[in-house]
């Protein structure tokens, strides 16, 4: 009888308890807590490579605009345009970003826009380096007879972004689809100093 | 506190976590306010940058395409060099993106031509407004703003070889030697001896010719005493292997080291005890003005060579005006040319005839010009002058290095 006194004390104890309500409910708000943490560490991160990215292209143009562009009717793809591939490979190794195998990349477009392709270095998709050494924009100036194009050397950067996300977004809504890499894009222009 | 009251007061907290996991997730929200609406804030002041560093630039480069570096008290130079930098920085706002849109000028570009003559300055300020935020709306309805400023120069040492000059050694010079000496303003030098640069130089027309003999004749020794408007080749080097070579390239070191751009620093500045350049005594005439004429013809892409008409410029205050005549903007005014070459200027008394070694005092930096034509066999070649340096008398210490094959180095100095 004592004994079953303390089994039906456990019973109500058990019966009353809140505990396992308060796992049940953990384990409803987790995935949501989940699909938050994570799009806040993905969204930054992607924040991070675009600011990263915004520098590569940066640091491209600025190099290019310095250099002579003697070369640029060279067959093949002219030395100077392969030092501001170069370059911009080592930017993004040193921001350690992976070039996905840019440094080793051959161009394919012609002159004067050359175009970088590289997929590999285990990228989940493809990075595009555009090396534009005769972009022009125009400019306005008092006594000339007509607008003037500003030479310019113009780097277009395009990096396949893999989302995070896209995995435990499906924790919370099972049907989401989202896609699993962006292109995350950026360019700058600076004029040629030749 | 007996069990039962602790019980009870556990079953009165069913749904606590829920109400828990509501104020994380405000607390979450809040962070990814900071996560993701600062970073854009970040990505924003650095693309805000870049645009204003372009900017500067592009409006630093107008001091170079103006002429003001070489003449910089010639007011109608210096609004000239505004012109061009005000066209400039309008045209290049809407290239350099900050979050999609173009950034606005801040008041304006802030020029500086007195504090160091020959080295002027420029300051751009660019601003992006009602940049996008997405979580921070919970606190602040306003859209947040970023502003930049660049400040660039263009360095011309001419003016400061009298007192603390820092000498320029550009690359890309061509290895033509031009005597200190203005062909249509005898005999004024081009660079005085405090260094300043004779007025009306810059926008000039001349013609330069070959002092050495022509037919199977060495130039020496011993060296011929060269007049104004004359040149003597210079001995070069081998092209490095790493070339910068049009597809026209020749075989010969001279025609290559013309044609080409080796990326060997010039040395200049200095007195007539260090010589830094040497006549080449070795080539016969004949063969030399050959390869100089194939050399300046490939440089400019003859028969399709860019123009140049300065006649705004002499005139009305106008820019000088490149008409590209290949490539994708063929038919219309552009900033840059190939044609755009630099020359070494030697002071005349350093010659030493006997070994060919000269000093550099400075350099030219020519238009060549053959005027829709082809240049003719005696490799007398037509330039005009957009800018003349006086690199210093500083030799051996340090030295500035131009980028591309403009002697005149523009930089940002401030970010």
């Amino acid at each position: 009888m004592r004994a079953f006194g303390r089994m039906r004390s456990l019973s109500d104890f058990l019966l009353a308890d809140t505990r396992a309500s308060q796992m049940a409910e953990f384990a409803v708000s987790l995935p949501l807590l989940v699909v938050f943490v994570v799009g806040i560490f993905d969204f930054g991160e992607a924040f991070n490579v675009k600011q990263k990215l915004n520098g590569a292209a940066r640091e491209g143009a600025r190099f290019a605009s310095s250099l002579p562009t003697n070369d640029l009717s060279a067959a093949g793809t002219p030395n100077s345009v392969t030092a501001i591939r170069d370059l911009v490979a080592s930017y993004l190794t040193t921001a350690r970003i992976n070039h996905c195998g840019l440094d080793a990349k051959n161009a394919t477009n012609a002159a004067p826009t050359w175009t970088y392709a590289a997929s590999g270095n285990g990228c989940a998709g493809t990075l595009t380096l555009t090396i534009e050494r005769q972009y022009a924009f125009q400019e306005t100036v008092p006594n000339a007879t007509a607008n003037i194009n500003v030479i310019s050397t113009r780097v277009t950067l395009s990096y396949p972004y893999p989302w995070r996300f896209g995995r435990v977004i499906k924790l919370v809504a099972p049907g989401a689809a989202y896609g699993g890499v962006t292109q995350i894009s950026t360019d700058a222009v600076v004029p040629n100093m030749d | 506190m007996s069990y039962r009251r602790i019980f009870r007061k556990q079953t009165q907290e069913g749904g606590q976590t829920i109400a828990l996991v509501a104020l994380a997730i405000v607390t979450l929200l809040a962070m990814a306010a900071l996560a993701i609406d600062v970073v854009t804030l970040y990505v924003a002041k650095g693309e805000v940058q870049r645009a204003a560093d372009a900017a500067a630039l592009v409006a630093a480069k107008a001091f170079v395409d103006s002429g003001v570096t070489s003449d910089p008290n010639n007011a109608g130079k210096q609004t000239l060099a505004e012109n061009i930098a005000n066209g400039g920085i309008a045209g290049i706002l809407a290239q350099n993106k900050v979050a999609g849109a173009a950034p606005v000028l801040v008041g304006t570009p802030t020029f500086d031509f007195t504090t160091y003559p020959g080295n002027p300055q420029v300051s751009v300020t660019l601003q992006r407004t009602g940049l996008p935020i997405f979580f921070a709306r919970i606190w602040k309805s306003a859209a947040p703003t970023v502003t930049a400023t660049a400040k660039a120069e263009a360095y011309n040492p001419a003016n400061w070889q009298a007192t603390t000059g820092i000498s320029v050694a550009p690359k890309c010079v061509k290895p033509l030697l031009i005597p200190n000496l203005d062909p249509n303003n005898p005999p004024a030098p081009f660079i005085g001896p405090t260094g300043v640069i004779s007025p009306g130089v810059v926008g000039e027309a001349i013609t330069l010719s070959d002092a050495c003999p022509n037919g199977s004749k060495t130039c020496g020794p011993p060296v011929p005493t060269p007049t104004a408007g004359h040149y003597l080749p210079a001995k070069t080097a081998p092209n490095p292997t790493k070339e910068l070579c049009p597809f026209c390239k020749g075989s010969s070191d001279i025609e290559q080291s013309i044609e080409c751009c080796d990326f060997i620093p010039y040395s200049c500045g200095g007195t007539l005890a260090t010589p830094n350049a040497t006549v080449d005594i070795v080539s016969s005439g004949n063969a030399s003005r050959q390869n100089i004429r194939n050399g300046a013809q490939c440089l400019i892409h003859n028969p399709s060579q860019d123009a140049l008409d300065t006649t705004n410029f002499l005139s009305s205050g106008g820019p000088m005006q490149i008409t590209a005549r290949s490539g994708p903007m063929s038919g219309k005014l552009v900033t840059t040319s190939s044609s755009i070459a630099t020359l070494p200027i030697f002071d005349t008394a350093s010659l030493n005839a006997t070994t060919g070694q000269v000093t550099v005092v400075g350099f030219l930096q020519v238009f060549i010009d053959p005027q829709a034509t082809a240049l003719p066999g005696n490799a007398n070649i037509p330039v005009a002058i957009l800018n003349v340096v006086g690199c210093g008398n500083t030799a051996g210490t340090s030295s500035i290095s131009a980028g591309g094959v403009s002697p005149i180095p523009v930089r940002l100095i401030q970010q």
